[in-house]
């Protein structure tokens, strides 16, 4: 998994890559609890290069979500693809998080 | 079709498990759908044997896939200590937990045997009909 950060219309954007997974679970924690500790303003997840998703990467994004809420801050998945899309299903987490179809929709709900 | 692969008990051999995986359904022929669900229960099912059965320790997991018209058949047997079926739902919070609900949720046949005098088999079959 590789992951890149930029900001567009005031919205944190990271973009993951590749295979997210449990041994890839320390890094993406880390990087998401360094993102949550920093300035406010909301974050998208832009999955669009996310080839495969298991149901560890979907608990982070599910604790980030809460924190993110907690906090008052936007928190929003976008543009997952096939696979990504069946494993937020089979964990039912679809029904917590925000999931935007396209990287456009997500910034059109969250940014400035 | 019957492929058979053997990985040290460490989650960073799961990505060369699913492309392995991966290529056999592809060779067979199977679709997205399936494939998909397949390489997904795979990856949660090793996850759950590297960090329970195994917790830290070091051992062995073999895998051997089989394909035919009707079914997938993958078998996951290590050599760790038998455990007793008892299986962990999703927590209370959502942040996790999610892994044995999902893997009964896709396949059609799961069944755990603890091996004598060590060791567990875990036998997960999806019907190809399926998608």
């Amino acid at each position: 998994m590789d992951h890149d950060i930029r900001t567009e219309r005031g919205v944190t954007i990271v973009a993951l890559t590749g295979d997210v997974d449990v041994a890839q679970g320390l890094g993406l924690r880390d990087l998401l609890g360094e993102l949550l500790s920093g300035p406010p303003g909301p974050i998208v997840i832009d999955l669009a290069g996310v080839r495969f998703l298991d149901s560890s990467g979907v608990g982070l994004f599910v604790t980030s979500h809460r924190r993110a809420g907690e906090d008052g801050r936007g928190f929003a998945l976008a543009a997952p693809g096939d696979a990504v899309r069946r494993t937020l299903q089979l964990t039912r987490t679809d029904r917590i998080l925000t999931i935007h179809e396209t990287l456009d929709d997500a910034l059109g709900a969250l940014g400035s | 079709m019957s492929e058979r692969l053997t990985i040290d008990a460490d989650l960073a051999q799961l990505a060369r498990v699913r492309s392995w995986i991966v290529e056999h359904l592809q060779r067979a022929g199977i679709g997205p759908a399936v494939s998909i669900d397949v390489e997904l229960v795979i990856t949660e099912a090793l996850a759950n044997v590297v960090r329970h059965t195994f917790a830290g320790t070091t051992g062995a997991i073999e895998i051997t896939i089989d394909i035919d018209a009707e079914q997938v058949r993958v078998v996951i047997t290590d050599d760790g200590p038998p455990w007793d079926g008892t299986v962990t739902t999703p927590r209370a919070d959502g942040s996790g937990g999610y892994g044995v609900q999902l893997i009964e949720e896709v396949m059609d046949r799961v069944e755990h045997r603890p091996l004598d005098p060590s060791g567990n088999r875990l036998t997960l079959e999806k019907r190809i009909s399926d998608g």
